[in-house]
């Protein structure tokens, strides 16, 4: 049918649609002025001039800064242990996320207990589920307080190789409950007879798992993913809580470097720094943008 | 209500083509048409939802092509009835009345009026989400004619309906323009709707008027091939006339005779036996779709593939080229 | 009976396979919690050695000794205040923007929902420091405003309630707008009632976001005595991480709020969580 007219609900005149538009979106643009643009404004210029160690006496330098910090070793390591943290949380999730829900989307009495449980951590904060893990894999109070096997008998949190583990292990804990909500809506939108299509063909578990539900379901994983993606570049308090940085610095992620760099003497710096994890951010996002799309168009 | 020349377009595209009505004051007027055909803008434009793009359209002497909807003085009634799904059957029917600062105790009284005329004074407290398809109908009606305007339109209010309900609602809602006396504006593609409710008929096809008349007129004398294909079950039969190539010649299935000594040759196709009455499907020389022969029950029905001769009682002429109807 | 998701009947041999691989697994994702509650109640003193897999000296002053030391009941109030100040700043502001962006017609709306939806681009973390610049100006450090404003809009809320409006059905917003309503009556009776559902899992998402927030208020937060929130007191109880029963009894008492709030609210909050992932 042709497109009706337009999505009017109400007949006033123009001028006062105009400033009634700009009196509902005014909120919100103020907001997103003064705490996400204007500072985001701040760090790109602050990243152009370098200080002394009292953080006064600023010195335009252009942009050899960005070119220092951004080559230099703290981004570079940085960058690496939040790449570690994304590899350590992002395939478990999406592993651990696809096992549960599979397991628990099928119609059996008292289903609903086995959904409710493997969604729980959804009530966790990122704060207790550190805790949960201090409990696990604390030196001092831990369930566990060895090592990771292969990797020397120092405790999984304090061994530089195998800390970053130890602190993506809770991310991974703390995500399941997301992550199988997410699959769970995935599978579930998945159309009866296309199943039974399948089982009719005579495909066997498996084949019809690997044959039909993952590629039904990729676009939901592919969501998943960037959501985790996303979740691991910004975590802060399990490295916090867990291992405060440590041991010997092997925890730093990017944000946790930034987090650091509060004082005026270290503004430059951070600014840079920032700069660099939103560059991150924005090359994830645009890669799994442009990732969905073309998938979207192999679809059609 | 008058239409000049009115016109609506989308872009490339022309909804409505320069369509020009005269609707008399108290009339049921029914807009018919395949979907598509434009009926519906033309009610939207009417309501004031679909800005008119040329040509003027008056309401009592008032040209309403910029007034707002909710000056017109009309109300709708939507196919999906369109009720608020989380307000009380009385809220809904006394929305209107909120805005047009209708007294609280006139208010109250309207909304009782409109009640007891629909039978839904049982249900007023409930949501639209407990009530049946056919009293969802009426919580419709009852909210278009609780502010009582001077024009009553409806968009094939009836669609959604089984069709037991609908038989039942059409002779209501015949009945509610009675006891109104209003104009009504009836769209609907069902042509028993139109020729059971209306007092005239206007016929649309692609954006534009075919033929406007009572339900007699445009049965009885079709203004072109268009109304005669659309109007009457099965429609008019037509063929070339196979004396003149500028003419076609329409017969309906109950004006066609089998007897030996008809005009018409044909052969037997198939024959539906419906008990009050026989379809024969016959095929004729030059038509490109079968002819349909209306035969009294109790009448033998020959077999298929016998050959038939019938005889016409009465001819319509149409111009091969225009389709317009001759007029002798 | 049992079937599985091709609606074939499961046989019961099958159908308890599958009780035993879920019941596994619900014991992995629930056995840290058991060890957390464990560890809540055991003597910090004798639980200090490994391999603590029931309670040992049970007490339970650990969570007294949380509540009293963490301060908990003021930093649970405080939370509690940041959290609705944040949910109901953040609900209102984009139900007015998400009005705006599926009814009105101004300039600019496109590259204006555009910017909107840029912010997601610059998460909290990225905008850290010049943000704190910004609190400092203000002095903002250890006050509610500092805690609630910068998170008073929200891009995801506007996007989400902008669709619940623009799934209200065509013919009821022209049967409104017959009616006569400005647009001011429209959001307030039909279009908030009519997309509620919408709304509410979007509140209950952000409130379980606000609550559960911890970088920003480590980073504003100077003084956690009076100001900390129940995370970040979280944070001052694990500093003495030896008497294991009192932080590990925090832990539990800051989950406290949530819990309830999953339980309650579980409808909604898988609505919310799922709304970008799959479609309709």
């Amino acid at each position: 049918m042709i497109a009706r007219e337009d999505a009017r609900v109400s007949d006033t005149g123009r001028l006062r649609e105009t400033l009634t538009a700009l009196a509902f979106i005014l909120p919100s643009l103020v907001v997103f002025w003064a705490f996400f643009f204007y500072p985001f404004e701040q760090l790109v210029l602050r990243g152009l001039y370098r200080n002394n160690s009292a953080g006064t006496n600023l010195r335009w330098v252009g942009w050899s800064q960005y070119g220092d910090v951004l080559g230099g070793s703290e981004f570079r390591d940085g960058l690496w242990h939040s790449v570690q943290f994304v590899l350590f949380t992002v395939p478990a999730g999406l592993l651990l996320g696809t096992v549960l829900a599979v397991a628990a989307n099928r119609r059996l009495r008292g289903i609903k207990v086995f959904q409710t449980i493997f969604s729980s951590t959804i009530a966790t904060s990122t704060a207790v589920a550190s805790v949960v893990f201090l409990v696990l894999i604390n030196q001092q109070i831990g369930v566990y307080q060895g090592g990771v096997p292969g990797f020397g008998e120092q405790a999984i949190l304090e061994n530089p190789s195998t800390a970053m583990f130890g602190v993506a292990l809770s991310a991974i804990w703390q995500n399941l409950g997301l992550s199988f909500v997410i699959v769970l809506a995935g599978l579930q939108a998945i159309p009866q007879e296309v199943d039974e299509a399948a089982t009719l063909d005579g495909y066997g578990p498996l084949r019809r798992f690997v044959r039909i539900t993952l590629p039904m379901i990729s676009p939901v994983l592919l969501f998943l993913v960037v959501v985790l993606v996303i979740f691991a570049l910004q975590a802060f308090a399990p490295i916090e809580f867990l291992t405060s940085g440590g041991p010997a610095r092997s925890t730093e992620t990017l944000v946790y470097k930034i987090f650091q760099r509060q004082t005026p003497d270290q503004m430059g710096e951070g600014a840079v720094l920032s700069v660099g994890l939103f560059g991150v951010t924005f090359l994830v996002t645009l890669g799994q943008f442009l990732l969905l799309e073309r998938r979207v168009h192999y679809g059609s | 209500m008058t239409f000049a020349g009115v016109t609506k377009r989308y872009g490339d595209v022309t909804a409505v083509d320069d369509l020009s009505i005269d609707i008399a004051d108290g009339e049921f007027m029914v807009l018919l048409g395949p979907s598509g055909c434009g009926k519906s803008t033309a009610l939207r434009m009417i309501a004031g939802l679909e800005s008119i793009s040329d040509g003027t359209l008056r309401i009592g002497d008032r040209v309403v092509n910029d007034v707002i909807p909710a000056k017109r003085d009309v109300s709708l009634v939507f196919q999906s009835y369109a009720l608020y799904p989380h307000m009380t059957v009385a809220r809904n029917i006394e929305s209107p009345l909120l805005t047009r600062k209708v007294p609280v105790a006139e208010r109250r009284e309207r909304l009782a009026d409109a009640a007891r005329m629909l039978g839904l004074e049982p249900y007023l407290e409930r949501k639209p989400g407990e009530l049946s398809g056919g009293q969802r109908q009426r919580v419709a009606l009852a909210r278009a004619i609780v502010s009582r305007p001077s024009v009553f339109l409806m968009d094939e209010p009836l669609s959604n309906l089984d069709a037991k309900l609908r038989t039942q609602t059409r002779a209501e809602i015949v009945d509610l323009h009675r006891r109104l006396g209003t104009t009504f504006v009836y769209v609907t593609h069902d042509q028993v709707e139109a020729m059971t409710m209306a007092d005239r008929i206007a016929i649309m096809s692609e954006g534009r008027l075919r033929q406007v008349g009572t339900p007699r007129e445009v049965y009885e004398a079709p203004a072109d091939l268009f109304v005669a294909g659309f109007i009457g079950t099965p429609p008019m039969n037509t063929a070339p006339d196979p004396n003149d190539p500028t003419t076609v010649i329409g017969v309906r299935p109950e004006h066609l005779r089998v007897a030996a000594d008809g005009e018409i040759a044909a052969t037997v196709h198939q024959a539906e036996w419906l008990g009050h009455e026989a379809l024969l499907r016959v095929r004729v020389d030059g038509a490109t779709a079968d002819w349909m022969v209306r035969l009294p029950s109790g009448f033998d029905t020959p077999e298929p593939g016998a050959p038939v001769r019938l005889h016409a009682e009465r001819v319509h002429r149409f111009d091969a080229d225009t389709g317009l109807r001759r007029s002798t | 009976m049992a079937a599985d998701v091709s609606g074939q009947r499961l046989s019961r041999g099958r159908a308890i396979g599958w009780y035993v691989v879920l019941t596994a697994l619900s014991l992995i994702v629930l056995t840290p919690v058991y060890f957390l509650l464990v560890r809540a109640i055991s003597d910090p003193t004798q639980a200090f050695t490994s391999s603590v897999l029931t309670p040992r000296g049970v007490r339970f002053d650990g969570f007294s000794q949380a509540w009293e030391r963490g301060n908990l009941g003021g930093a649970l109030a405080r939370s509690l205040v940041v959290t609705v100040g944040i949910t109901t700043l953040q609900v209102a502001t984009s139900v007015l923007a998400a009005y705006a962006f599926a009814f009105l017609h101004f300039p600019l709306k496109r590259l204006l929902f555009a910017v909107f939806m840029a912010t997601l681009l610059l998460p909290l973390e990225v905008t850290l420091l010049p943000n704190l610049h910004t609190m400092r100006d203000l002095g903002w450090f250890d006050s509610y405003q500092g805690l609630i404003i910068p998170f008073a809009a929200a891009a995801f809320g506007t996007f989400l309630v902008r669709q619940g409006f623009l799934g209200i059905p065509s013919e009821i917003r022209d049967a409104a707008r017959l009616e006569g309503w400005s647009h001011l009556q429209f959001l307030v009776r039909f279009a908030v009632p009519l997309t509620r559902p919408v709304i509410a899992s979007f509140s209950v998402i952000s409130f379980m976001g606000a609550f559960n927030q911890y970088l920003w208020p480590r980073a504003v937060i100077t003084d956690t005595d009076s100001w900390g929130t129940v995370q970040i007191a979280l944070r001052g109880l694990t500093s003495r991480i030896e008497q294991s029963n009192v932080p590990v009894a925090g832990a539990v008492i800051a989950a406290v709020p949530i819990v309830i709030v999953l339980i309650l609210f579980q409808r909604h909050i898988v609505r919310g969580l799922t709304a970008g992932a799959v479609k309709g």
